[in-house]
């Protein structure tokens, strides 16, 4: 029987040889990949978004946890076929045009993929084009868009515009977030939810689609 | 006379007319004809006939309120119509068969994706040559900058020469797929109210009537023939518009709730300032949506022939929303039934889908695809033949338990009608109205009283209680909605709390509720009398009921005002600036004082033009501004500028064939 707190107390830790370890031998144990991932894996990267939430832990260390979670799922993922890798649905996310900031809406992927979703990471200065594309293509439930600048703020507003007028709006929700954005905004700009982290992120995302 | 309105509405089954004396703010008579849907002139001429004429040099103008745009988008009729898109394939299917998409098109910010393929749409022009009678045009994002759509226009009249219209024409909302429809709708219906139009005025000029022809629109207001043919897909659902702009005409209030009560429904809208709010999503037609704004209108089943149906499990009343044959009104007629229902008194029976008060009455012999008769369905129709019957008749006739009756299929198909228990009974049992049979109600309502254990008036109090407690409903329900709000309030737990002390149904008085409406209810239809009071009463409203609530619809028409708007957008540009998107044009300016400036000053121009050329006689233009910032959550900076949004409206009288003299002004305008 393999340890799950053990591993999940590593994801917390943030140690991503620790995990990566214990994640391999709970496979050598032939530990099912499913049960691996959501008893130990997702429970710890949930202590985590908890404990962010609540102001104990800061985003270095958020980062460094959800490399780890990262490193074991790297090794359990092959042994999954991918129609029973449990998804709780499709995000797509990225920084929107003429904003290069990166690390916030990473850590927003992370957390979401730790609690079971699909995340297509679109990176940053994305054009609302390419939001679009996206949509097409993958059909996600979510798409996420980050800012964090007054001045690339708009660009939010032109990605729900564009989703109007190609007729995808009401496919998916719209969430924004970033340092500057307020629930004011999003309410403003016609987006369906604002979280103001990344922890909070996954809540919404979860009770936007419950 | 002095000057009078003709003001005639082609309803589902009737054309009502009125003529108006707007001087004197009377109706000084009115007509009813059947409509005739094959050909509505013949319906509208005779409804003119039926109104006795002044003077035709009196008639200074005639306004319609035509159902035939709805009807024709829902059979599918129309011309042939090519739809030009550009820069986009189409998102869904359209309805036209002949389009061709060719690059083009704008970005959200209204800067050229590529360029428009001239050639292309030549050649594609070309190909529509003999196959169609109008063009439709419809480009990608052309609503932020019109520029390839008015291009393609100019083509069209050079090689064509064919009536054309452009999406951002008709609508300035997002949307591409639904503005294409609406292009394509429209461009569709352009022959058919130009003969509609032509037609009716060869009655009026039969007639020695020379005055203008308006038409109302979707909202409520009015346009004139020149507008009309070329925008006919503004009409559709014109029909409540009408009602409730005549509604306040009759009354003379300009913010109220107007609810106008059928047989079958319960219509709700809100009024302000003597116009109807609009649902700026669009109005949905035959199954397409279109961005035509039409009045905002909820529609409830609750009317004067809703059914009355006691719930099986819990016993309670059910009410509508199906329609039926009030008992009073067949029973006047039949006065043998009431020796059927008589009868049925005395069976204990327990019944699921069917009343032990329900009768059936013979409408037409089925026909078309699926219309083939089990031999029970047939026996049951050859009953019918000679008259109507009880369930009960005809179940021992036949020789089949009445829960197994084959009834439904025959009702679907329109060869049969149910006659049961509705509000007008209940009306007739409480004395409240005299028309029909109170007897024939009465047994009926005995039928249903007797299962609920009550006494007749038991339970015709009990049915008031539950007619007058939906509309309220249906009330609260349409401010809920009006104020943006999705909640379906009755079936919320947390609101029914509230609602059942506001409605004063609650059994514990720990605390009391209500609600008050600052607006007044404006009741219209034939049995608002015996409800609204009591409705108004519940809901703390003041109640006004006018004369001649059943010729609204006319009256609106004949009172209608032209009204036109523009919208206007001004954006940051995405390197700096600002720009500003007219319906017709794009222009980029560095200050946003001076985008301002300019667009209030050419929308405002802009609208008065088109208030002239709708038909109006010196318009009232109004130019609203409003710009939008939004709060931020940082430190350096409180606000971030979104948009600027201008609304240019112009309102206006139509114009009369000739002046008027003196006092016009008091007449037309509402507000």
């Amino acid at each position: 029987m393999a340890n799950f707190e053990e591993l999940s107390n590593a994801v917390i830790a943030g140690n991503e040889a620790k995990v990566k370890e214990l994640t391999q031998k709970a496979i050598d144990e032939g530990v099912e990949a499913i049960d691996i991932i959501n008893e130990g894996l997702i429970p710890g990267m949930t202590v985590v978004g908890t404990r962010f939430k609540a102001g104990e832990m800061f985003v270095p260390e958020v980062l460094m946890s959800a490399r780890a979670m990262q490193g074991g799922m790297e090794l359990v993922k092959p042994l999954i076929a991918d129609t029973d890798m449990p998804s709780a649905g499709t995000v797509v996310l990225g920084t929107v045009k003429g904003d290069l900031h990166d690390i916030g809406k990473n850590l927003v992927g992370m957390m979401m993929e730790s609690a079971g979703f699909k995340v297509i990471n679109m990176g940053v200065d994305v054009s609302a084009e390419k939001f679009v594309e996206a949509v097409k293509e993958h059909k996600p439930q979510v798409v996420a868009l980050s800012a964090l600048l007054t001045t690339t703020m708009p660009a939010m507003k032109d990605v729900i515009e564009l989703l109007k007028e190609e007729g995808l709006r009401d496919d998916v929700k719209v969430l924004v977030g970033g340092a500057p954005v307020s629930q004011d905004f999003a309410d403003e700009i016609g987006a369906d939810g604002y979280a103001p982290d990344a922890a909070s992120a996954t809540d919404l995302v979860k009770s936007l689609l419950g | 006379m002095y000057g009078v309105a003709i003001g005639i509405d082609t309803g589902g089954t009737y054309t009502d007319g009125v003529i108006l004396n707007l001087e004197t703010q009377e109706v000084v008579n009115k007509a009813k004809a059947r409509t005739t849907r094959e050909d509505l002139t013949i319906g509208i001429s005779e409804c003119i006939n039926n109104l006795s004429l002044p003077n035709p040099n009196d008639v200074g103008l005639v306004a319609l309120s035509t159902t035939l745009a709805t009807n024709a988008i829902v059979e599918g009729k129309g011309c042939e119509v090519g739809v030009i898109l550009i820069g986009h394939d189409p998102i869904k299917e359209l309805p036209v068969k002949n389009y061709v998409s060719v690059s083009g098109g704008h970005n959200i910010k209204g800067k050229p994706v590529q360029k428009l393929d001239i050639e292309a749409t030549k050649k594609a022009l070309k190909s529509f040559e003999g196959k169609v009678d109008a063009i439709a045009i419809s480009g990608f994002l052309s609503i932020r900058n019109p520029e390839h759509e008015l291009k393609v226009k100019e083509l069209v009249h050079e090689i064509l020469g064919l009536p054309v219209v452009c999406a951002h024409q008709l609508t300035t909302s997002l949307g591409f797929h639904e503005r294409t429809v609406t292009a394509a709708l429209n461009a569709r219906l352009i022959p058919i109210i130009t003969e509609l139009i032509q037609s009716v005025k060869q009655v009026l000029l039969q007639k020695g009537i020379n005055a203008p022809i308006m038409i109302v629109k979707g909202d409520g207001s009015l346009m004139g023939e020149e507008v009309a043919v070329e925008k006919p897909i503004e009409t559709i659902l014109s029909g409540p518009a009408a009602s409730i702009v005549g509604a306040t005409f009759l009354t003379t209030i300009e913010d109220a709730i107007v609810l106008d009560m059928g047989g079958t429904t319960t219509d709700i809208a809100m009024l302000k300032k003597g116009i109807p709010k609009v649902n700026s999503e669009g109005a949905s037609v035959g199954g397409w949506l279109t961005r035509v704004e039409a009045a905002e209108v909820y529609t409830y089943g609750v009317g004067g022939d809703s059914y009355l149906q006691i719930d099986p499990k819990d016993k309670k009343l059910v009410i509508g929303p199906r329609r039926v044959w009030p008992l009073c009104y067949v029973i006047s007629k039949y006065p043998y039934l009431k020796q059927e229902l008589f009868q049925a008194k005395k069976i204990i029976l327990d019944l699921l889908n069917n009343q032990k008060s329900d009768c059936f009455i013979y409408l037409k012999e089925p026909n078309g695809n699926g219309s083939q008769l089990s031999s029970k369905e047939r026996e049951i129709l050859d009953l019918l033949k000679d008259g109507p019957h009880s369930i009960l008749y005809l179940s021992k006739k036949i020789g089949t338990d009445p829960n197994f009756l084959p009834v439904e299929r025959l009702e679907n198909l329109g060869a049969i009608a149910r006659i049961s228990v509705t509000p007008t009974d209940i009306l007739h049992v409480a004395k409240d109205y005299n028309l029909w049979s109170k007897e024939g109600a009465s047994l009926g309502v005995q039928l249903l009283a007797d299962q609920m254990g009550m006494s007749e008036k038991e339970f015709a109090k009990m049915a008031m209680d539950e007619i007058v407690n939906k509309i309220a409903l249906a009330i609260l329900q349409s401010l809920v909605n009006i104020e943006g709000k999705n909640c379906r309030i009755e079936k919320d737990y947390g609101c029914n709390i509230f609602l059942d002390k506001v409605l004063g149904r609650g059994k514990r008085h720990t605390f009391n509720c209500s609600v008050e409406l600052p607006n007044p209810i404006v009741a219209i239809g034939a049995p608002v009398q015996a409800y609204l009071p009591k409705v108004a009463e519940k809901l703390n409203a003041h109640l006004i009921i006018p004369s001649n609530s059943e010729v609204a619809n006319a009256v609106g028409a004949a009172t209608g005002k032209v009204v036109q708007t523009a919208q206007v957008l001004i954006k940051p540009g995405s390197e700096g600036g600002f720009i500003v998107h007219l319906p017709w044009e794009r222009k980029s300016f560095m200050e946003l004082e001076e985008a301002t400036k300019f667009a209030m000053e050419s929308s405002r121009e802009w609208v008065r033009k088109s208030a002239l050329r709708a038909g109006a006689s010196d318009p009232n233009v109004m130019v609203e501004k409003e710009d939008v910032y939004s709060k931020t959550a940082t430190s350096w900076s409180d606000e971030v500028y979104v948009e600027t949004r201008i609304t240019a409206t112009a309102v206006g009288k139509p114009k009369w064939s000739y002046d008027m003299p003196g006092k016009t002004n008091k007449v037309f305008v509402l507000d």
